[in-house]
């Protein structure tokens, strides 16, 4: 078979979440003001931001108490017109495999969302094996 | 069967809707304004909305207006976290956890509070074609 071989090193797997089709996602813990949270993200290359959470988890995490200047607030255009969200600060790790960093986090500021996505500026960052033959993917390592 | 009704509208949003129509080519404003109604109506059909918590909007409205007040002197702060609540600048940081911690020993009663890392950018409008499916 034509292609490249190369070593690659995994580092560690999720299985894809229950759905029809079923949907690769990555288990975060997330940092709030109030508490910390671990849940599973959607792996979402559509939306263009670090991490869209639902809107139970944003007053859960307590992201009130750490948001953006109103200003800087997201502003999404939709088929449907303009979204708008609100935006905070917070910090994500993966337990284990040494990702921790600074995320902004957002939320729609006047609709129930109840979803919760990583978004491409959060899976540029990573190195990600999408294996959807066995339903699951892997942060990986490799020259 | 068609009724006649009156209404009360924004003279901006009225002339939105007249773009609307004739952009649209449509034959009356009736009909454009009918047009729109059952697009907003079927969107809102597949979202709920919610009201937040009138403390957390009216500190939200006051932190905002302190921030804008002292955006101009905040490039002393280069880099570091600046944290504002309850109307008033806090304190800065170096990091979010020290902002974090400085949030509750100063302003434990806080329902809402900016920590704002001066300097950094961040993209406002963006294009996200797909959000509607993901609202259902």
């Amino acid at each position: 078979m034509a292609g490249i071989t190369r070593e690659v090193k995994v580092i560690r797997c999720w299985r894809y979440l229950d759905a029809e089709p079923p949907i690769p996602s990555i288990r975060v813990e997330v940092h709030g003001v109030k508490e910390s949270v671990e849940s599973a993200f959607r792996l979402d290359t559509g939306y263009p931001g670090q991490l869209l959470i639902s809107t139970d988890l944003y007053e859960k995490l307590g992201l009130h108490l750490a948001e953006l200047p109103e200003k800087e607030f997201g502003i999404y255009r939709t088929a449907s017109g303009l979204v708008e969200m609100k935006r905070s600060q917070a910090k994500i790790t993966v337990p284990d495999i040494g990702i921790d960093m600074e995320v902004i986090v957002e939320t729609p500021r006047r609709i129930l969302f109840e979803r919760n996505l990583a978004g491409r500026e959060l899976i540029n960052r990573l190195k990600l094996l999408l294996d959807g033959v066995k339903e699951e993917d892997c942060i990986i390592e490799y020259e | 069967m068609k009724v006649r009704k009156s209404f009360t509208i924004d003279e901006r949003l009225l002339s939105e809707l007249s773009e609307f129509r004739w952009r649209n080519r449509i034959n009356s404003l009736s009909e454009a304004l009918e047009r729109v109604l059952r697009l907003g109506l079927n969107s809102l059909k597949t979202v709920q909305e919610i009201k937040e918590d009138e403390e957390i909007l009216e500190q939200r409205r006051v932190n905002n207006e302190t921030y804008s007040r002292i955006e101009g002197e905040l490039s002393r702060y280069l880099g570091k976290y600046i944290i504002i609540a309850l109307g008033k600048f806090i304190g800065a940081a170096d990091s979010f956890e020290e902002a974090v911690e400085i949030l509750r020993r100063e302003a434990p009663e806080a329902k809402h509070a900016i920590i704002q890392k001066v300097g950094r950018e961040v993209v406002v409008e963006r294009e996200w074609p797909g959000l509607l499916e993901r609202l259902r």
